[in-house]
Order: structure tokens, then C-alpha cells, then sequence
């Protein structure tokens, strides 16, 4: 009878309301809004109409919008794979053996626990024309190789991405060394014992068993890549001509502009892309139990 | 013979996982470096010395900056948020994990979706003005509450799983209330649960700079990453005094860092792990 008296339902009020107010309340609103032509750009006031799917037809119509979906979708896909293998990499590495595997793991996780935002400053000055990247390719003779990073078209994108794999790998090299420690060593002994080198151990043994950090760290990094926004707005602003513009920070500038009907667009097209990239990971790991 | 190969072999494996962690280290130093020269001198963050050490430069930015003002904000922020959310989650934690209705468990995959999908900051303002909240720390705070609730709802659920129910029963006292029993006797339990709550979202929201970008727009009311931001923005030039700004912002983090690493990564793994 313990139950009735100390299980109240009204100890989960106060989380369920901070929850709804401030979460769920407005990502159901941006679902309105999105359908609206919500804006500030007259000085008379906003105005708020409804206008049916034209944010979206505005977006789908428009081939740089279109271009920026697909540019954060890239985003994520080259930054998850990245972080996912050097991540597994280094955890291999300081799982065991090395005598100062503590001091290398904490340094390799430091920067995840550091505002992204201070992140990109730091790294807007390593990029920058006579930044450190480029004083280390002239010291190591690659003196053609050097240009301003951040601004030359081809090479912004991919610079921002350097800088979100090297913040976040750490972080997902701990989640994989907590998965590698619940391996039982028997597995190995007995796998040395019948003769199997350290190759066939790390596929038949390690990989298998792996699959649930795998999974995990998909999860977070495939958000996190969908959702970046203070990396690239403190590393290049979207810039140079656009080239490095995702959905997140579109979304800022559309609320610069006071357009929060086509922000609010923007903004459900993210959480639609989230959710099904949340989905299908799920789904794998449903797959993987079966 | 065997071992002594061995030996050379992890040797060399260990000096080429310092060389590689550089690429993390190198960044950080030429942050200590440049903070402490001349704006001449920093102009191209190179990784060099400085010719001469400019301990001013901390005080210069320390005035300039009102950095103590921006401290103080993000301190406000991270702990009003940090206890209302510690306190809200455990209960509600709690509740749901212990007594699973088909209502609860509904609750808990409602929380559980906040995990993945992102927040909508342009509605989250609409919200604040209907409330008069936006651009006070009040409703900043109450941002980061909603924002950081469902992760630390997760964290406490995995954990009370792992509690035996028996102690529940055992905690059961004639006459008093179930408030009082909760904080009395089960919160205490939870500790380890509760610091890595703590920590992780201490971090978080500290960290955090898209919340108060559109939620704080008042300069006055900045927290420390936007002043570094802000600083940044007026003193494009002076690598050297947006260094200084960079090392006030991240010395609080390592000093947590440096006393909570075990909690942090555990909090961090906690959740992850059970899937």
C-alpha cells in the first residue's frame, strides 16, 4: 500500500511543465507558424497570415534552399563518419596497454567540454590567412599549399567540418572505451588460446559486441551534425557566398530578417529531418536486436 | 627477447599518441601565448613565446569587459537552472520509473523524444514575449530548464531502475508526507545520479550560446560566451585581448573539469550505455 502514498502523480508536474512551456509548446507552434507569413518587415507591426504550404513552396522552388538541405545533410554524414572512426580509433588505442592512457584521454576529451562557440573563435584564428595552419605549411615547405581557409569557396565547408570532427571526437571515444571495458576479457583469452591474432580478434570479438555504443554515438553525432549552428557562425557565417549555410543558421538569418513565418519553415524541415534520421538509427538497433 | 619488442613497441606507440595529441594541445597554447602580448605581436596567433609577458592584458580585458558582470550572469543562469532542473527531474524521475502506468511510460518517451529532435528558438522567443519574459535572465533561465529537463529525466530514470524497491517500502514512515520521504530518504540515494546531473548540465548550459543569442539580446545582460563573442566583435584586431576573454570563459570549465572529469565522463556514458 506504500505505493498510493509515496508514488504522487504530482511529483512529475513541475518537469512536465517547464517541459511543455518551453519545449513542446513552441516546436508546435513553429509547425503554425511555418504555415503562416509571421514578419516584422513593415514598421507598422507583424503581421500574421495564413498561407497554407508557400513557405514550403518558396524553399522547395528555390535551388540555393534546396542546395542547403542537402549541404546539411552532407554536414552530417561526413562529420558523423569521421568522429565515429577516429573516435573508435582512440578508443581502441587507450583501452588498455598504454602507460598514460588517463592523461591522453582526458586531453583528446577536453575540448567536448568546452563552448563550441569559443571552439570556432579559436579555430577562425588558426584558419585565418596568416593563421597557425598556414605557418605550419610554410615551416614544412607546402608553401603553395596555403590560403585564407575560411573564406575560399572550396575549402570553407570542409575546414568547418575539421573543426566539429576535432571538438566532438573525444566525446565519442569515451562513449566507445565504455563499451570496449564491458567486453569480457575471457573472450580474448580464449581467442588466443585457439590462435587467433589480434586482426580476427578485433572483428570477431570487439566489433560485435560494439554495436550498442555504435548506435548510440550515431545518434548523438548524426543530431549534433544536423544541428550545428555556433561552429559555423562564429567560423564563416554562412559564408563565403553561402557555401557553408545549413539549415540551423538559415534559420537565424530568416529571424534576423524578422521573417518567422519562413524561419519557422526552415525550422520544421530540420525537426522533420532529425527525427527520421533519429528514426531509422532506432530502427537499426531494433533490427540488431532481433 | 619476446617482451623487450614488446616494450620498444609500446613506447613508440605512446610517444606517437603524444605527438597526435598536439592537435589538440597546440590550439589551447597559442590561445596562452597571444593572450599575453602585445596586439602587434598577436596579430598572427602564432605559436611562439612572447617577447615579453603582458600580465595586464588580464586586467585590461577584466575592466574593459566587465567580464566579472558576464561571469556572474552565467553563474546565475547555469545554477537557478541547474537546481529548479535536478530537483523537477528526480521527482519526476522517480515517479515515473517506480509506478509505471501506461500514463508514465507515455511520459517517459515524451521526455525521451526532447533528446534528439531540436528546439524551435523562434517560437521559444514568441513564448517569452506572451510570458514578458524575453530578454530577462528569468526567462533564460526557464529556457534551459525546458531544454536540459529531458536528458536529466533520462539520467535519474536509468538510475533509480538500478535502486531495489524494497527500500521505497522500507522509506514508507507513518505520518509523513510524501515530499518528505522523497527528499529524506530516497533523493539522498540518488547522489551519484545527482552529481553527474549537475555536472553535465552545469556544462551545457554554461556552454551554451545559441539560448541566450536569441533569447538575450541586451549587452548588458550577456553571459560569458556571448561577451567573448561581443568582445570579439569590437576588438576584431586584438588577438591578444580576445584571447584573454577566451581564457576567462574556459578557466571555470577546467577548474570543473579538473575535480569532476570521473562524474562528467560517467554522466556522459551513463545513459548511453543502457541505450
Amino acid at each position: 500500500m506504500y505505493r498510493k502514498k509515496i508514488y504522487k502523480s504530482y511529483f512529475t508536474y513541475p518537469a512536465l511543465f517547464f517541459y511543455i512551456l518551453l519545449f513542446i509548446i513552441p516546436v508546435i507552434l513553429n509547425f503554425v507558424y511555418s504555415f503562416t507569413n509571421w514578419n516584422a518587415i513593415k514598421m507598422t507591426g507583424e503581421t500574421v497570415k495564413f498561407v497554407g504550404l508557400d513557405n514550403y513552396i518558396k524553399i522547395f522552388q528555390n535551388k540555393e534552399l534546396i542546395r542547403v538541405i542537402f549541404r546539411t545533410l552532407f554536414f552530417a554524414a561526413v562529420t558523423t563518419f569521421f568522429k565515429n572512426i577516429v573516435g573508435f580509433l582512440l578508443a581502441l588505442a587507450f583501452n588498455e596497454g598504454l602507460k598514460t592512457r588517463n592523461i591522453l584521454r582526458a586531453i583528446f576529451f577536453l575540448p567536448a567540454m568546452l563552448s563550441p562557440l569559443i571552439i570556432g573563435l579559436i579555430f577562425g584564428s588558426v584558419f585565418m590567412k596568416n593563421g597557425f595552419a598556414n605557418q605550419l605549411l610554410i615551416v614544412l615547405g607546402f608553401e603553395n599549399l596555403t590560403r585564407s581557409w575560411l573564406t575560399t569557396k572550396s575549402t570553407a565547408l570542409g575546414t568547418t567540418m575539421f573543426v566539429e570532427i576535432w571538438r566532438q571526437v573525444g566525446y565519442h571515444m569515451v562513449i566507445y572505451l565504455a563499451g570496449l571495458q564491458l567486453i569480457d576479457k575471457t573472450y580474448y583469452e580464449a581467442a588466443a588460446v585457439d590462435g587467433a591474432n589480434e586482426m580476427q580478434q578485433l572483428i570477431f570479438i570487439t566489433l560485435p559486441r560494439i554495436i550498442p555504443s555504435l548506435i548510440i554515438n550515431l545518434l548523438l553525432s548524426l543530431s549534433q551534425g544536423l544541428k550545428a549552428f555556433d561552429i559555423i557562425f562564429v567560423l564563416t557565417g554562412g559564408g563565403p557566398s553561402g557555401s557553408t549555410e545549413l539549415i540551423n543558421t538559415l534559420v537565424f538569418r530568416e529571424f534576423g530578417k524578422k521573417l518567422y513565418g519562413m524561419s519557422s519553415a526552415y525550422g520544421v524541415i530540420l525537426f522533420v529531418i532529425t527525427a527520421v534520421a533519429g528514426l531509422l538509427v532506432l530502427k537499426l538497433r531494433d533490427d540488431q536486436d532481433e | 627477447m619476446k617482451t623487450k619488442k614488446r616494450k620498444i613497441r609500446l613506447i613508440m606507440k605512446e610517444i606517437l599518441f603524444w605527438i597526435l595529441s598536439l592537435i589538440v594541445i597546440v590550439p589551447f597554447l597559442i590561445v596562452v601565448f597571444n593572450a599575453f602580448k602585445t596586439k602587434t605581436e598577436a596579430i598572427n596567433m602564432q605559436l611562439t613565446i612572447p617577447a615579453e609577458w603582458h600580465f595586464e592584458n588580464l586586467r585590461t580585458v577584466w575592466e574593459q569587459g566587465d567580464i566579472l558582470h558576464a561571469l556572474g550572469n552565467s553563474l546565475i543562469i547555469s545554477t537557478v537552472s541547474v537546481v529548479v532542473t535536478v530537483l523537477a527531474s528526480s521527482m519526476c524521475a522517480y515517479v515515473l520509473c517506480r509506478n509505471r502506468t501506461k500514463g508514465n511510460q507515455f511520459a517517459y518517451r515524451f521526455f525521451a523524444m526532447g533528446l534528439m529532435v531540436p528546439v524551435s528558438m523562434v517560437s521559444i522567443v514568441k513564448v517569452l514575449r506572451v510570458l514578458r519574459l524575453y530578454n530577462t535572465l528569468q526567462g533564460t533561465i526557464l529556457v534551459c530548464i525546458a531544454l536540459i529537463m529531458p536528458l536529466s529525466v533520462f539520467l535519474y530514470y536509468g538510475f533509480i531502475t538500478g535502486i531495489p524497491k524494497e527500500m521505497d517500502e522500507a522509506a514508507v514512515v507513518d505520518g509523513a508526507g510524501a515530499m518528505t520521504i522523497f527528499f529524506r530518504v530516497i533523493f539522498p540515494l540518488l547522489k551519484p545520479a545527482t552529481v553527474t546531473v549537475i555536472m553535465v548540465n552545469f556544462l551545457n548550459v554554461w556552454n551554451d550560446f545559441q539560448i541566450p543569442l536569441y533569447t538575450l539580446p541586451d549587452p548588458d545582460k550577456a553571459v560569458i560566451v556571448q561577451k567573448v563573442y561581443n568582445f570579439f566583435g569590437t576588438y576584431t584586431a586584438s588577438w591578444n585581448l580576445v584571447s584573454v576573454t577566451i581564457i576567462y570563459a574556459i578557466l571555470p570549465i577546467l577548474v570543473v573539469y579538473l575535480f569532476g572529469q570521473k562524474y562528467i565522463i560517467s554522466g556522459m556514458t551513463a545513459g548511453s550505455v543502457k541505450g
